[in-house]
């Protein structure tokens, strides 16, 4: 991750700081990159957000190949949640993404994630254990964040032809 | 296959009408105007327009028909369901499914049909002095919408997945029955959930609402109802928006309806919002109050044999064994019946992340899962939600679920799983953050009775959804009379679920059917002083007439003291 300047007066020195530490966190991942066209929602940061998150929600479920996620799933991951939410009335789509907006909070995410790297640079170890965080929080807010993440993942996964031969499931009957 | 309505030729002369596309605002003329289209909307279109009246239907959603059924999760979740099948409680911690399209729920549902229990009905006339529900005054209607709907016991063998419920019960004790469908000519598929591709289901969407189509009835689909205007204590008017392109935000253009009665049929938490919007004469602050679900928990099992629960008719047996195993208004009682489970409902309800719940899905042919629906609202403990808006009107519903009704999940979770293991389960997994699957009944139990039933730890989800807009004979305690007519406003009707002044302890669509037959047949008659017509048999048209429908009418006209 480039900071440059701008963005340093722009999110203050705190921000600044914790930017700089998650760039010297950096643990040589690649950062997300899609074709913004495809997105009806997401923005690029999110898109980054939501690829770490279905890393860790879909682990298992994400063909691998020679120890590394299919690139081609992961990104078929993340435009399956942009359909998802793509769906939802105004106001669902704007409460999503304002817990978007504060998981990719660089000021509030540490605190309320144990995150502080950036998302793409998260190990899915790191990934799986903020979920499981929220996950089973005595905070009903976060498990209620967790959950949403979880049902609209797991929906953009499984609505898609790719994923069902692994699950044995052969589709629709064909009707002649 | 059963023919596509809306591709026979006659269609061609029906007024149908995609709001979204308006380029202009719009003024509707009729006698009666009906805000939705699901159980209640579309049997009172039917009735209506065939009694002579002239009669537009408004539905929020989009009109979608068997051409365009797939069954693919991908494209029905979306297109016929509220907020894409992903609407919860404003806690977040309940899923409900409710559909959102020509049609409404009848067209998403599972097609199970019970009358209205009759203790329920006992209960109503005890606690809401609603005298005109007794089982005999509500059964020749009941039966009308039966013979209209081709409702009968499901002849066929369930499949394995409802063949569970049926096995392990009968090992433990438990009887179970088998369930009425609205089908006729079933491919017996599992894909009632997404809109039934064949036609088979006997949905408002293939039925009632052609019909009325057929009588000139004038359907009117993308259209949200925002308000009722109202003066002297009756409404004139009804404000619409005509939604956007993709039909889930208004657009630029209103929709304006004048008629002499207005039937709000929108269905729980629409309905109960649309009042609010409406700022109804509420001085006792009933609507939206009473809000009822059914809140359902779920065992998941895996059988050692494949069972292949995403395929065959999806509810045909079901339990009403704890239901009985206590009085009415005693420790919360539940109706067992399964789910189908086709992909994504299975991963977004299941629990967990990661390679256990990838584990969960590879085992996806051996999943087996039975539901317990909680009958809420009988108990001073059981109070159900509230309608409430968010800032731009649409409704959100905030159901606290108190220790009485989680006291009754943990029994449900426990009893679930011994039904599942004495089925031969190899391991039985009750949806919970804390649970994982449990290799036998003794181990489940102890593990069942600790974990924490909390919300957002333990699954619930809803598909039935009811009041909020009760019926009572008295202003203070409901909303509308016996007949569904509006306390506050002389020609508002309200025509739904939303009606129900507590939970069924049955899948709803068959009491909706019976008591808006009753209803409608009421109102066409008070609006043109003649007997409303009775609802044709499919294979016998206009030859049906309920038995004692007159006498039944008389009563039912008769104004309910205020």
């Amino acid at each position: 991750m480039s900071i440059s300047r701008g963005r340093l007066l722009k999110t203050g020195f705190a921000g600044g700081l914790l930017l700089a530490l998650s760039a010297c966190a950096k643990s040589g991942g690649a950062a997300f990159e899609d074709d913004a066209a495809a997105y009806k929602v997401l923005d690029a940061s999110e898109r980054g957000l939501i690829a770490a998150l279905a890393s860790a929600f879909l682990a298992g479920a994400l063909p691998v190949a020679n120890g590394v996620v299919v690139h081609d799933a992961l990104v078929a991951a993340v435009r399956g949640f942009d359909t998802a939410i793509s769906g939802l009335p105004p106001v669902d789509v704007a409460q999503i993404r304002q817990l978007l907006g504060l998981l990719d909070n660089p000021f509030v995410k540490p605190l309320a994630t144990g995150v502080w790297s950036s998302w793409n640079d998260a190990s899915q170890t790191t990934v799986t254990a903020f979920l499981n965080r929220w996950r089973y929080s005595p905070i009903e807010l976060f498990r209620g964040g967790y959950d949403v993440l979880h049902q609209l993942t797991m929906a953009g996964w499984y609505g898609q032809d790719r994923a069902w031969s692994a699950i044995g499931y052969p589709g629709p009957p064909k009707l002649s | 296959m059963n023919p596509n309505p809306y591709s026979a030729p006659n269609a061609q002369h029906w007024k149908m009408l995609d709001a979204s596309t308006l380029g202009e605002d719009r003024t509707f003329e009729c006698d009666v105007a009906i805000v939705g289209t699901g159980a209640g909307g579309g049997t009172a279109a039917e009735i209506l327009a065939r009694s002579g009246l002239r009669v537009l239907m408004l539905e929020e959603g989009p009109l979608r028909t068997s051409s365009d059924f797939h069954m693919l999760e991908r494209e029905a979740y979306p297109s016929l369901y509220q907020e894409s099948a992903g609407r919860r409680t404003k806690d977040e911690g309940i899923i409900i499914l409710q559909g959102r399209s020509v049609g409404g729920s009848t067209t998403v549902n599972w097609t199970s049909s019970f009358r209205t229990p009759p203790e329920t009905l006992a209960y109503w006339r005890a606690h809401f002095a609603l005298d005109s529900f007794t089982p005999a005054a509500l059964a020749p209607w009941f039966a009308m919408m039966e013979r209209r709907l081709g409702i009968h016991r499901w002849e066929r063998e369930p499949n394995d997945n409802n063949d569970v419920l049926r096995r392990g019960a009968a090992r433990i004790g438990v009887p179970t029955k088998v369930i009425p469908r609205n089908v006729r000519g079933c491919y017996n598929l599992g894909y009632c959930g997404l809109g039934c591709p064949t036609n088979a289901k006997q949905s408002m969407l293939i039925t009632t609402i052609p019909a009325a189509l057929a009588h000139g009835a004038q359907l009117v689909s993308r259209v949200r109802a925002e308000r009722f205007i109202h003066k002297h204590g009756a409404v004139g008017e009804l404000l619409c928006s005509a939604l956007d392109a993709a039909g889930l935000a208004p657009g630029p253009h209103t929709v304006r309806v004048r008629a002499r009665a207005f039937i709000a049929a929108g269905g729980a938490i629409n309905t109960p919002a649309l009042l609010i919007r409406s700022a109804l004469p509420d001085p006792e602050s009933c609507i939206g109050k009473r809000t009822f679900l059914h809140p359902t928990v779920i065992s998941a099992a895996t059988m050692p044999e494949e069972v292949v629960a995403s395929s065959g008719a999806p509810q045909s047996i079901y339990s009403d064994h704890f239901l009985k195993t206590q009085a009415i208004d005693g420790p919360i009682g539940y109706k067992l019946e399964v789910p189908p489970l086709q992909p994504v409902l299975t991963a977004s309800t299941f629990t967990g992340l990661g390679e256990f719940a990838a584990s969960q899905m590879r085992n996806f042919n051996h999943l087996q899962a039975i539901i317990a629906l909680m009958r809420d609202g009988f108990n001073e403990e059981s109070v159900g939600g509230t309608v409430d808006l968010h800032s731009d009107g649409t409704p959100v519903l905030d159901y606290p679920i108190s220790g009485f009704v989680w006291d009754g999940m943990r029994r449900a979770l426990l009893a679930m799983a011994e039904i599942q293991f004495a089925a031969g389960a190899r391991t039985v997994y009750p949806l919970h953050e804390s649970a994982v699957p449990y290799g036998s009944w003794a181990e489940a139990r102890v593990a069942i009775a600790q974990l924490p039933m909390e919300i957002l730890r333990t699954r619930v989800a809803s598909a039935h959804i009811m009041g909020g807009s009760a019926m009572s004979k008295d202003e203070r305690t409901g909303v509308v009379d016996q007949r569904g007519r509006s306390h506050a406003l002389e020609n508002l009707y309200v025509f739904d679920g939303s009606a129900f002044p507590t939970s069924l302890g049955a899948n709803p669509q068959l009491s909706i059917y019976g008591m808006v037959a009753r209803n409608a047949s009421a109102l066409a008659e008070s609006l043109t002083g003649r007997p409303a017509a009775p609802l044709a048999d499919a294979d016998n048209a206009e030859k049906f007439t309920p038995k004692g429908r007159t006498a039944l009418i008389a009563e039912s006209v008769t104004p309910t003291v205020l």
